[in-house]
């Protein structure tokens, strides 16, 4: 299980986030929603360890998480994307996916190229087969930067998965995709869910995240507004005022 | 020593130093320490071999090891700095040595003649060690470090650490080890260089470490193509050799040096060696046997 306990972050004076606390666990996803500037984004840079919170904790399993460095997070399980694409473009789709997988390389026999059948994994096959997931495998040899919009987001997704990561960070992953698109990803993160992996989900569009999500937090001013089910927060009087508007 | 001998190890040593710029670069960071590490290797054996009748060999290793240690302790704190600013403050690290070494005098008679670093005269007299064998025995072995790495995760690594180094400790990377690593590599191998090159000319004085040498890095560099560890090699070779074919304009030279840099860089502005070439290279490497 993923924590989140009394966490704050303050910029100088700005208080990002308030007291903010809420958990996820295993095989659920959770929308994290609110409006612009409520924190969301900061939420999600704090659990990854792209910034420490200022106080509070973030805890995986009972263990502190927060007094880790990001890479070290990354190997504990804990994987991201990214709100604007942040695909290392000079490099092929499929090294992009093999980049990642080093988060779980522990061996230095591996690290130096001797072998990762040492560690009974077979990484490039892996590759392939998460490439596969995503619908990239024909796209494999391609820079990362020819991708179409549509096509690097899937990549980043595929790419915080070949972490191989129990809790997956989404920062607005449907941001600008078409409808076709976002039915996929949608199918992506099911399939994620059902192998256990635990997701929390920024995003905007109303009609995905009520679809897709098992569970709602709402941010508002940096302070956690209201927490339950799509259809309890949609009837959420607060919720209703600050973010999702009156019909 | 030959002519062509003379040339070719010059050649050499030019390639080391590039080599040893490049693999800043690699990461992603814009070192100009280079040159300072490459005083301290040269001074560092001269004194050695010189002064305590070191061997050649012990004496690189114990210059580059020291090299080792300092490039770990400038990049540390070089880790906050990006572009501009760590450029600055790596050339101050240059520049510092070399005026340590102009103010350094440390002179012991041998055989009734003081020897030794003597300040801005620099240091005469150091016992000649470095063979053209030594100086391609040490390429050999670099060029054999940094395929294995490139071929490796470790490779991969730090293509992405140099790509976004933001994003990469999100897929596992601990760049703070990565960038030190590198730093610590690239001084080494200065060190070593610079070692192999008091060895070779006999005569070091601080003047030859100067701006006008980090200014050649960069070139080397910038004209080889910062994608590949092949393309600095190439260029350094070329620049060493190619003003050898200009002798005969004389005072001029220099001039058609300086457009042969603007020559190829209108021409070639991504290097000798960008993306294109490199791919090619990959494509004949992994061809397949042809079959009888």
């Amino acid at each position: 299980m993923l924590s989140i306990e009394h966490v704050s972050k303050a910029f100088g004076g700005l208080v990002a986030l308030d007291e903010v606390s809420f958990h996820v666990t295993g095989g659920e996803i959770v929308g994290l929603i609110g409006p612009n500037g409520s924190g969301k984004t900061t939420c999600v840079n704090t659990i990854s360890g792209l910034y420490k919170p200022t106080s509070g904790r973030v805890d995986l399993d009972g263990s502190p998480l927060s007094v880790l460095p990001a890479h070290r997070i990354v190997r504990r399980g804990v994987g991201r994307t990214f709100q604007n694409l942040r695909l290392l473009r000079e490099l092929s789709v499929l090294d992009n996916i093999r980049v990642a997988q080093g988060a779980r390389v522990r061996s230095i026999a591996t690290w130096c190229g001797f072998g990762p059948q040492a560690e009974g994994l077979d990484l490039e096959a892996d590759a392939l087969r998460l490439l596969e997931k995503v619908g990239l495998r024909g796209r494999a040899d391609a820079l990362a930067g020819k991708l179409s919009y549509g096509q690097q987001k899937r990549l980043e997704v595929a790419r915080a998965l070949a972490t191989r990561p129990r809790f997956v960070l989404l920062d607005e992953p449907a941001g600008g995709m078409n409808v076709d698109d976002i039915d996929t990803l949608k199918q992506l993160m099911r399939a994620m869910r059902d192998e256990g992996i635990g997701l929390l989900l920024i995003e905007h569009n109303m009609s995905f995240v009520m679809d897709v999500c098992d569970r709602l937090i709402v941010l508002n001013f940096g302070k956690k507004l209201a927490e339950g089910s799509p259809a309890e927060i949609r009837n959420h009087s607060e919720v209703i005022d600050a973010y999702l508007g009156r019909a | 020593m030959g002519y062509a001998t003379t040339i070719l190890s010059l050649a050499g040593l030019n390639v080391l130093f590039a080599l040893s710029v490049y693999i800043t670069f690699a990461i992603g960071q814009f070192s100009l320490a280079q040159v300072g590490f490459w005083a301290l290797g040269a001074y560092g054996t001269a004194m050695l071999t010189t002064l305590w009748g070191w061997p050649l060999w012990p004496a690189l290793l114990a210059s580059g090891g020291v090299c080792a240690l300092l490039g770990i302790a400038l990049g540390y704190p070089c880790l906050r700095l990006r572009g501009f600013y760590l450029a600055l403050a790596t050339l101050g690290f240059s520049e510092t040595v070399r005026v340590l070494f102009q103010n350094l005098e440390y002179q012991i008679p041998l055989k009734g003649v003081p020897s030794g670093p003597s300040g801005v005269l620099g240091f005469r007299n150091v016992a000649v060690t470095t063979g053209i064998w030594d100086i391609f025995g040490f390429m050999l072995v670099l060029v054999i470090l940094l395929v294995w790495l490139n071929h490796s995760r470790i490779g991969l690594a730090v293509a992405a650490t140099r790509e976004d180094d933001v994003v990469a400790p999100f897929m596992g990377i601990n760049i703070v080890f990565a960038k030190v690593a590198a730093f610590m590599l690239a001084a080494m191998a200065a060190g070593i260089g610079g070692g192999l090159y008091a060895g070779f000319t006999s005569y070091i004085s601080p003047d030859d470490f100067g701006f006008h040498m980090t200014l050649l890095g960069i070139l080397f560099v910038a004209i080889g193509g910062t994608r590949t560890f092949y393309g600095p090699m190439l260029a350094a070779a070329i620049l060493t050799v190619l003003p050898e074919f200009f002798r005969f304009l004389a005072e001029y030279r220099l001039i058609f040096y300086g457009a042969l840099v603007v020559v190829l860089m209108t021409l070639r502005p991504r290097g000798l060696i960008d993306e294109r070439v490199d791919a090619a290279v990959r494509r004949w490497f992994a061809r397949k046997p042809r079959e009888a």
